[in-house]
């Protein structure tokens, strides 16, 4: 049993991943699961991660000081951002007209600090993985265009991915090309593949260490 | 049942809700949170006016005030009342209550400290002055619902002795109501002596096989258990685990002590079960001497008992395991109320709670709720 009283939600272990990736550049993040400075728990879908029951017995959990949910805007925004705002309300949280370009951090019930990012960049439609598609590193920019080329030309030549997973195949795709090749998105900042330092990283690095006060 | 209970001013309480109780209620939270201080409140509330609680309370937890003894005068055993008090503090004015919310009444005990007056309780004031010149420096009212008995003397250490104790209690004997007792269970479980007296209760009734079925869940060769006279007058048993036999299938009887702990603890859990009807049971750390893959079989044991005798139990833990066999045991309805797990805090004005289906899910997503 875990007990660490920072916990972070969620949809699945490839943001899991990337999210551990990513912030071990920033901050020291330990090797064993006992050594996060904060728990990520991986939920397998945005509808667990964003269910009102399961926060309300969250939030009760024994010495928890504070909780972070990360969770995908998919293919609208705004519809997740509604049932983030519902979320928010029913938490006895104020949520803003319109959610903040640096993620969402907010007064709820209790003593515990909340906050919320929307995947990829808290106002497009996307997913982690359009999130990492922005820290492509500058130098790998031509064999990443010419993965997208690919990602599109295998449609045409019967490949079966779904649209609102295109993103996904790009990355994926891109990793493929990579030493060692089909890493997945977590080994990519550890090897180098993504940017640690991008903009659109800076800005949700803000938001975790602002969130987590880490 | 008691839905909702409020505790004033006793001990550590400074002012406690626990709302959200069930029919089976787990009190869980760290070392010193006050979850034994709420069993106690508990056993208090139910002991009304008859003062045996207060005692057992206070000399189990070895409140006794340092006596000097003194030449020509008989010992008297007391218990301080001092500790029972926030901040530790006995002086004229304090004070502190308990109260619960049923379904359509209300119970309520107050226990206050006030002025001396020799004219309200004669009798009680004479057995102190007899022995302290100086004479009673304050009383302890006891209100229960409303009504305030007549206020009981103290001695110059604030402690309560034991004659005066018996005294008061033969005063309040008629209006006492034996049956309302809660029946408590410490950890240190039952001796001989009191599990042969619960036992007369149940012997030769469908409860006993109950007993039987619920010590089959350590031991599944157990047949029979039966109480034995007479050791006791030469010499007494030994130790406190003594006074039963067991029969285990294709043996001799052979004695109860022979066997672990938790057989003992079980059959302390079965009795006090089986034979309380629709009272208030209190079990000090419930899990004491049971393996973890006992506990599941433990509380569907508890949990059918007390629906088929219409009682209300209050157990405390600190055993994870112990959380998770009652989640087991849990309804994922967000209507079932039937068992609750309470998160007591030091500090804290509300405990914690939580229904039977959010000790499901908390089981499920391995949250740490202790």
């Amino acid at each position: 049993m875990g007990n660490n009283p920072k916990l972070l939600l969620v949809e699945d272990m490839d943001t899991q991943g990337a999210i551990i990736g990513l912030m071990r550049h920033h901050i020291n993040w330990g090797n064993s699961k006992d050594e996060w400075p904060i728990l990520i728990d991986s939920l397998g879908s945005s509808s667990k991660v964003l269910n009102k029951r399961l926060l309300d017995v969250r939030l009760k959990q024994s010495d928890l000081n504070t909780l972070g949910l990360i969770v995908d805007a998919d293919s609208d925004f705004d519809s997740r951002w509604n049932t983030v705002r519902d979320i928010c309300s029913s938490l006895g949280g104020t949520p803003p007209p319109t959610f903040p370009e640096n993620g969402l951090i907010l007064d709820i019930k209790g003593p515990v600090r909340f906050g919320v990012w929307i995947m990829p960049n808290n106002k497009s439609s996307g997913m982690i993985e359009t999130f990492c598609q922005n820290l492509v590193p500058d130098n790998a920019k031509h064999s990443w265009s010419f993965a997208r080329e690919c990602v599109d030309e295998a449609r045409k030549k019967g490949a079966t991915y779904k649209d609102a997973h295109v993103d996904k195949s790009h990355i994926h795709t891109w990793l493929a090309w990579q030493d060692p090749p089909g890493e997945r998105i977590g080994i990519a900042f550890t090897k180098g593949f993504l940017d640690p330092n991008a903009p659109t990283a800076t800005q949700f690095v803000q938001w975790f260490r602002e969130l987590f006060q880490c | 049942m008691i839905h909702s209970i409020k505790i004033k001013g006793y001990r550590a309480f400074k002012n406690l809700s626990v709302n959200g109780l069930g029919r089976i209620n787990l009190l869980v939270g760290k070392n010193n949170a006050g979850k034994s201080s709420l069993l106690e409140a508990l056993s208090l509330l139910c002991s009304g006016n008859n003062l045996t609680a207060l005692w057992q309370i206070l000399a189990k937890r070895g409140e006794q005030p340092v006596i000097d003894m003194q030449p020509g005068r008989p010992f008297q055993q007391e218990v301080d009342i001092t500790h029972i008090f926030t901040g530790h503090q006995a002086h004229i004015g304090s004070q502190f209550s308990i109260d619960a919310t049923n379904e359509k009444t209300k119970r309520s005990i107050k226990y206050d400290l006030v002025e001396p007056n020799p004219d309200e309780n004669p009798i009680l004031f004479n057995m102190i002055t007899s022995q302290e010149p100086a004479g009673a420096p304050m009383s302890l009212k006891i209100t229960v619902q409303g009504v305030s008995m007549p206020p009981i003397p103290l001695t110059q250490r604030g402690s309560l002795r034991n004659d005066v104790f018996n005294q008061a209690l033969n005063i309040t004997r008629s209006t006492q109501q034996q049956s309302d007792l809660a029946q408590y269970l410490t950890t240190e479980s039952l001796n001989f002596q009191q599990l042969q007296f619960l036992w007369n209760e149940i012997t030769l009734k469908p409860e006993e096989k109950r007993v039987v079925e619920a010590l089959k869940f350590i031991d599944s060769a157990i047949e029979r258990i039966a109480p034995i006279m007479g050791q006791q007058f030469f010499g007494g048993f030994s130790n406190n685990r003594g006074g039963f036999l067991i029969k285990r299938k294709e043996e001799d009887p052979i004695p109860i002590g022979s066997l672990g702990d938790g057989i003992w603890r079980m059959l302390a859990l079965a009795v006090i079960l089986s034979r309380t009807k629709s009272g208030v049971i209190l079990i000090d750390e419930i899990d004491t001497g049971l393996h973890y893959t006992v506990m599941e079989k433990m509380w569907t044991f508890v949990n059918e008992v007390s629906k088929e005798f219409e009682t209300q139990v209050f157990a405390t833990t600190h055993s994870y395991d112990c959380v998770l066999a009652l989640a087991r045991i849990c309804s994922e309805s967000e209507s079932a109320k039937d068992i609750s797990i309470q998160r007591i805090e030091p500090g804290k004005d509300q405990a914690i709670p939580f229904s039977e289906s959010e000790i499901k899910i908390a089981a499920q997503q391995n949250m740490e709720i202790r």
